[in-house]
């Protein structure tokens, strides 16, 4: 603040010193020569939360960030998992604290109360049962801190001598409202629990999770796969039963040490045969073994999950399966595309798709297979080339005549005698979309001396578009 | 002996065997179809895997129209099944990429096809031998810029086997490398040229056929699939898009061919 340096955060051994966060760096090595001191980087701290808010999700699939320096977790429901509310508050701040974190974890029938409550409180755990007197005697006891107003509310409760939750709770709602703001009530309806402000996970959680705890980290990669193959003869009655199948899976890996590791992989068609999707997360999996799963300590905790999900109808169960079915259907390919998929990235395994669009370049679309059904071509009327370039690419072109077709042209350094050619098929940019810009293209066909096929445009009408049309080679035969 | 009159000799002997099997009632092989039986064993067998070399470095589209056409022919010989095709970036840079409308004129079903963009030569050989046995794949066609030390002995080898196990034909088109330098374990390899226009006539029409017409020379057919190559001769031949058939090519006739004598003469034997 004003060009001075302050600290910023503080650890324990500090605070015992008497040093606070907003003091001037100047002040602080007055009082205490020896402090160390490191520079500030919100960056890095919020990677870290989120890193951490990751990490929580081995606890409770919902878990969300509360900047700069908080977790919340919704525990609903997943608390008798590991022994009750009192057992878990303690799993998670002893297992923080042997990541080296000094943690305050509170528990409460709200977020705002819970976040309230391990920072400004000793009590760490309010059940969820508790009645309404009860928790507004728990806020009561509270600072005004604690609703997370900043600024001119803050300090206007603070002018007016509102130093605890109490005084606000004994005062009449409406001219707090007009004093404070609405936002002021709202924060204080959350903080006693009156109404339920949401949380806002930092993933979704899907509907369909399997997962698996281990007292010892898993390291090797047999061990990974066996699990993984169990989880997913897990995932699969429960996709059953909901009559859906997979099309996109994801895994999570929660090392001993903290960090998390995620495996996606997508499907072509919805999926729920185990062996099937563990064969796809394997195949995944040493595709990033390649550059390092990074095993380190082992995983404690792995979770698969179906992150979306496709209705998939029963499949018909026959005596005497055909192949010719199988191959019929396009599921020989679809497994095929999913496996070639899964490593070499869904991007990288396309069906092409017309389109209905007159320029060569815009006619076919490349659709990653895992995204789009197959689509037959219409019959085609206009001869076209069999390779096309990604983008047209410049020749050099002398022409008999300026609007005519090409003699000869250089292309890659080479240059090209053309002995036979076809054209012109003119096409036009779409007057809608290309404005002024678009110019119209002359395309022919032409054969070399050497046989070589070129397909190549003239880029422009000659002194109607421009006075000098340029030319580029699209495609090849 | 030199080869040459080894292989008269070998030829010799092939005739009198087919003359007494003919005494005893087995009818004699008859030798691959003057024209459109071109590559017919190959087609006929299940699963195979040749390679499609460029004559120089800037045939190699013409290269893969041939890989194509081949691709069709095997699709259209076992009545259905999908096409793969696999493209290097490097190679899509270099000649562009297959190209949809293109490809269904030429007669692909662009529902039942795949383009696999790959991004090194290892990774083509990967997704090839992966395409290869699934039951799924008619033909896989691969370009890539490979290496001999890559692309050796046994990864050909590894190949072929996907390929007898898939029951797919599978064609690689190396690009920007010698045939000469690499040895493998394919069971066909040939040199394609473009086909230079006919005639010196001033600037003719160009033929519609023009990209499926091309020059080839077999340098390499394992197990009498061609009988007797000529490794020095260029051929015309010409793919008939409309029926998927090779014509125009290997006007001559074979002595019989080396791969079936032992099945068929000994059972013959075992009797007598």
């Amino acid at each position: 603040m004003k060009g001075a340096e302050r600290l910023t955060a503080v650890d324990a051994r500090a605070q015992r010193l008497g040093l606070l966060p907003g003091l001037a760096v100047a002040d602080a090595r007055a009082r205490c020569p020896a402090l160390t001191l490191a520079e500030a980087d919100p960056r890095a701290d919020a990677a870290l939360l989120d890193a951490l808010a990751d990490w929580s999700r081995r606890f409770t699939p919902l878990a969300a960030p509360d900047p700069p320096d908080g977790l919340l977790l919704d525990v609903a429901g997943a608390a008798h998992l590991f022994g009750g509310e009192a057992a878990l508050l303690g799993d998670i701040e002893s297992r923080l604290a042997a990541l080296g974190f000094s943690a305050r974890a509170a528990l409460a029938p709200g977020p705002a109360l819970a976040r309230a409550l391990a920072r400004f409180s000793n009590v760490r755990l309010v059940p969820g049962a508790a009645p309404q007197d009860a928790l507004d005697r728990l806020a009561a006891a509270l600072p005004v801190d604690a609703l997370g107003l900043e600024g001119e509310a803050l300090a206007g409760m603070r002018r007016a001598g509102l130093r605890v939750i109490g005084d606000l709770l004994a005062r009449p709602r409406a001219p707090l409202a007009a004093r404070f703001g609405r936002e002021a009530l709202t924060r204080l309806d959350a903080l006693t629990c009156r109404i339920r402000d949401p949380i806002c996970p930092r993933f979704e959680a899907p509907a369909f999770i399997a997962e698996r705890r281990f007292p010892e980290g898993l390291t090797q990669q047999a061990a990974i796969e066996e699990t993984l193959e169990r989880l997913a003869a897990d995932l699969c009655p429960m996709l059953e039963r909901a009559g859906v199948g997979a099309r996109r899976l994801e895994a999570v890996f929660y090392r001993v040490d903290g960090a998390v590791k995620r495996i996606e992989a997508g499907t072509s068609r919805p999926l729920r045969e185990p062996a099937r999707l563990a064969a796809l997360l394997i195949e995944r999996l040493s595709a990033v073994a390649e550059e390092g799963l990074d095993t380190g300590y082992g995983f404690d905790v792995m979770r698969l999950s179906a992150t979306e999900v496709e209705s998939a109808a029963p499949p018909q169960t026959t005596l005497a399966p055909s192949r010719r079915a199988a191959d019929e259907n396009g599921e020989d390919l679809a497994d095929l595309l999913d496996r070639l998929g899964a490593r070499l990235g869904l991007r990288r395994v396309q069906r092409l798709h017309p389109q209905e669009a007159h320029l060569p370049e815009f006619a076919v679309a490349a659709v990653p297979a895992a995204f789009g059904a197959p689509q037959a071509f219409p019959p085609q009327e206009a001869v076209r080339p069999l390779r096309l370039f990604e983008r047209p690419e410049p020749i050099e072109a002398i022409a008999l005549f300026p609007d005519g077709p090409p003699l000869r042209f250089r292309w890659r350094r080479a240059l090209h005698e053309i002995v036979a050619y076809e054209g012109p098929e003119r096409i036009a940019p779409p007057w809608w979309g290309a404005g002024e810009d678009g110019f119209t293209r002359d395309y022919f066909h032409a054969q070399d001396r050497d046989g070589l096929l070129f397909w190549l445009f003239r880029e422009g009408l000659y002194a109607q578009e421009t006075p000098a049309p340029r030319w580029f080679v699209q495609g090849l035969s | 002996m030199s080869p040459r009159g080894l292989s008269e000799r070998i030829g010799f002997l092939r005739a009198r065997i087919a003359a007494i099997e003919a005494r005893d009632g087995a009818a004699p092989p008859r030798a691959p179809e003057a024209g459109a039986g071109f590559l017919d064993a190959l087609f006929a067998a299940r699963g195979g895997l040749a390679e499609i070399f460029p004559a120089r470095p800037p045939d190699a589209p013409a290269a893969g129209a041939f890989a194509l056409a081949m691709a069709l022919r095997a699709r259209a010989g076992r009545g259905g099944g999908a096409l793969v095709f696999i493209v290097e970036d490097l190679s899509a840079r270099e000649f562009g990429l297959p190209y949809g409308r293109g490809l269904a004129a030429a007669g692909a079903d662009l529902t039942r096809f795949a383009l696999i963009r790959s991004r090194r030569p290892r990774e083509t050989l990967w997704a090839m031998e992966e395409a290869l046995k699934s039951p799924a794949c008619a033909a896989v066609v691969a370009e890539s810029f490979v290496t001999p030390r890559l692309y050796d002995l046994s990864a050909s080898r590894r190949l072929l086997l996907a390929a007898r196990r898939g029951g797919a034909l599978g064609l690689l088109a190396p690009q920007g490398a010698e045939a000469a330098r690499f040895s493998s374990a394919a069971e066909l390899r040939v040199e394609i040229a473009a086909a230079p226009p006919p005639g010196q006539s001033a600037r003719p029409p160009l033929s519609p056929m023009a990209p499926f017409q091309w020059r080839l020379r077999a340098l390499k057919a394992r197990a009498g699939l061609l009988g007797e190559i000529d490794p020095a001769q260029w051929r015309d031949i010409l793919f008939d898009t409309d029926k998927a058939a090779f014509r125009h090519a290997f006007t001559e006739r074979f002595p019989a061919e080396a791969g079936d004598r032992p099945a068929l003469a000994s059972p013959q034997r075992r009797r007598a």
